[in-house]
């Protein structure tokens, strides 16, 4: 192996992920931590915990010269940037490879081209992949006008810098256009510093598909089957499961062979995901973009594959052929991902950091826990409120549900709120359970998850 | 950018020995785009601007400080947990009534302004809230360490052109009573 130190330049949960991955295949691990960080769980796994600076993100974990001379110094030979912070930065993977530090993910390149939506968009173009209506990109409201016109509403406003969420409005009709033009792009200004925006026609009945890459450095490509990530607040992620239900069979191989053709079109390296929009009214899917990182909700897909992802992330970092082909992927169950976040779901899902007094998390067969937290462990208020990702797997989505509804009732945590009693309303309406879901269902439950509190109030 | 035909290394040598045999403490030189501070007691610092970035005097002077990774010798059997153990070992060594000095930012620590060169200080200087002790280098920036206390340097606990974390105590400092 030519990687035997890797440096994670990432903290909670994912930072420990790595730590184990790189530890069943013998490889140190150096993690950066901030001043905030140096008593986690991560750096007490990790060989070396190095601090790189303040707790502040823009001062440790976004800082490339900091991390760069970290990593280099411990004599590291590559570096894992988990997801969030540097992991989609151009720059810092340009940086890695420039100080002969190997970046355990894809190239600057391909992460410049999926980065910018609308270059994304046109290669997914190039090779044939379907896209929504859409417009290039629009610097004026004027002009965002007219083609609006041509689209039709409701549509969506969406940053090209977009990311998480931020710079995307959605338009119902002419009159609100203006107003979201100007808002969406004074958001991408300041999170893109980017205030490049376009159009693209907004799907009513959605459900978001996406497919998990993973792409070695000889042109082997493989997808690790399809996960349904439509059970989003405020576009972000709160459940997903795999496979993704009621969805035909027919859909789901054109949607992943979609993802496989982008991957070779781009000769992308290393682990990816693409994602889709699915129309299921007109029962057809639109490229939506990729991620060229590892993904939060990547457990769902191991655990019905029986692959580790991360492990095979650090070997095709490591030169190594993915030494298994399409064939060889057999998916086997169903599962369920939530994430378990300190915010209170009784008080509009508000952040509560805090010392954890109790934590015992769930156990059994079925149930893996991907946390960093622990008992007596303070989260500190300068990072997301991530605790932990709860996932189940049994034979079908109905013995993952009941194994998540035990799973959420045994789950004990007293010190800090989270948002599991909002978890368990979800896990028993019928219409989650019959799958009737889509990308607005989550608004809804969230309206009839606080009307059921107040009225038990 | 300085005009390397303005003063060369040997130049510098010169000069910094007629200083040296000189009843004079202290000389700031400028020419064009080029500054050169030299002092014989205590610190530059102190004598002029105070807030001057360090660039302005060391960095500026050719042959610049080497990388790092090759002016140590390659450490191949260099073990994680060594490492660790140095750290930890820094961490805890602050004694009683002596005050840490920290390094501000993750880099490779330097005594002294370029390789050869007298440190800033040694054990027995004494400093001043804005005495540099130090630089710490992030990809080719160089950052002053400043003492932060008024009191006399009593230990240093990292060697010059080691690798320090963010926060990392390089020197222990016994602080003057009329300190603060």
């Amino acid at each position: 192996m030519k990687i035997s130190r890797v440096f994670i330049a990432n903290r909670g949960e994912i930072a420990v992920r790595v730590i184990r991955a790189c530890q069943a295949l013998n490889i140190e691990t150096v993690l950066g931590v901030s001043e905030a960080d140096r008593k986690t769980l991560a750096a007490e796994l990790a060989d070396l915990a190095f601090c790189i600076g303040p707790p502040r993100s823009a001062d440790s974990y976004l800082n490339v010269n900091a991390i760069i001379t970290a990593a280099l110094g411990t004599k590291s030979d590559a570096i894992h940037p988990g997801y969030g912070f540097l992991a989609e930065d151009p720059n810092f993977a340009k940086a890695c490879s420039e100080n002969g530090l190997i970046f355990i993910g894809p190239n600057g390149k391909h992460i410049d081209q999926m980065g910018n939506k609308l270059e994304a968009r046109a290669l997914a173009s190039q090779c044939g992949l379907p896209l929504t209506d859409g417009s290039v990109k629009i610097n004026k409201c004027q002009d965002a006008e007219k083609i609006a016109e041509k689209i039709g509403f409701p549509l969506l406003v969406k940053a090209a810098a977009g990311g998480g969420g931020r710079g995307i409005r959605i338009v119902h009709e002419k009159s609100e256009l203006q107003a979201a033009f100007e808002t969406a792009s004074a958001e991408a200004k300041a999170a893109f510093d980017d205030s490049t925006l376009f159009l693209e026609r907004f799907i009513e009945s959605a459900r978001h598909i996406e497919v998990q890459i993973l792409a070695d450095t000889y042109g082997n490509v493989v997808h690790l089957g399809e996960r349904d990530c439509s059970m989003q607040r405020r576009y972000q992620k709160v459940i997903e499961e795999a496979p993704p239900c009621d969805l035909s069979e027919y859909l789901r191989k054109e949607i992943s062979q979609a993802a496989v053709t982008l991957t070779k079109h781009i000769a992308y390296e290393n682990a990816g995901t693409v994602e889709f929009i699915v129309d299921m009214e007109k029962n057809n899917f639109y490229f939506l973009e990729m991620n060229t990182r590892i993904q939060v909700e990547h457990p769902i897909t191991e655990e019905i594959t029986g692959r580790d992802i991360v492990r095979d992330q650090l070997r095709i970092a490591n030169g190594e052929a993915l030494g298994y082909t399409q064939d060889d992927v057999r998916v086997s169950g169903y599962a369920i991902e939530c994430r378990i976040n300190a915010e209170s779901a009784l008080h509009g899902f508000r952040p509560s950091p805090g010392k954890i007094k109790k934590w015992v998390p769930p156990q059994g067969d079925g149930i893996r826990f991907d946390t960093h937290c622990f008992e007596g462990y303070l989260i500190p208020p300068f990072y997301d409120s991530l605790l932990g990702k709860l996932i189940t797997h049994g034979t079908d989505r109905n013995a993952a549900i009941e194994l998540m509804q035990h799973a959420l009732e045994e789950f004990e945590v007293e010190g800090i709120e989270t948002n599991v009693p909002f978890l368990k309303f979800v896990m028993k309406q019928p219409d989650y359970q019959n799958c009737s879901i889509s990308t607005r269902y989550m608004e809804y439950l969230e309206n009839a998850f606080s009307e059921e509190f107040m009225l038990q109030e | 950018m300085m005009d390397d035909n303005v003063l060369t290394n040997e130049d510098i040598g010169v000069i910094l020995k007629l200083i040296e045999e000189s009843k004079f403490d202290f000389l700031q030189l400028e020419y064009g785009d080029f500054k050169l501070n030299i002092s014989k007691k205590g610190n530059i610092f102190d004598q002029t601007t105070g807030e001057q970035p360090i660039s302005s005097a060391a960095v500026k002077t050719p042959a610049p400080i080497k990388e790092p990774e090759t002016k140590e010798p390659p450490a191949p059997n260099l073990k994680v947990d060594e490492v660790t153990d140095q750290a930890a070992e820094e961490e805890e060594v602050v004694e009683e009534g002596l005050i840490p000095i920290k390094a501000p930012t993750v880099g490779i620590f330097y005594c002294a302004p370029e390789p050869g060169a007298k440190p800033f200080v040694s054990i027995g200087s004494k400093v001043d809230k804005n005495t540099a002790v130090g630089l710490v280098e992030v990809m080719k920036v160089y950052t002053r360490i400043m003492a932060g206390v008024k009191g006399v340097i009593k230990k240093r606990l990292v060697e010059n052109a080691k690798l320090v974390e963010h926060g990392q105590t390089i020197f222990l400092v016994e602080p003057d009573e009329d300190n603060k």
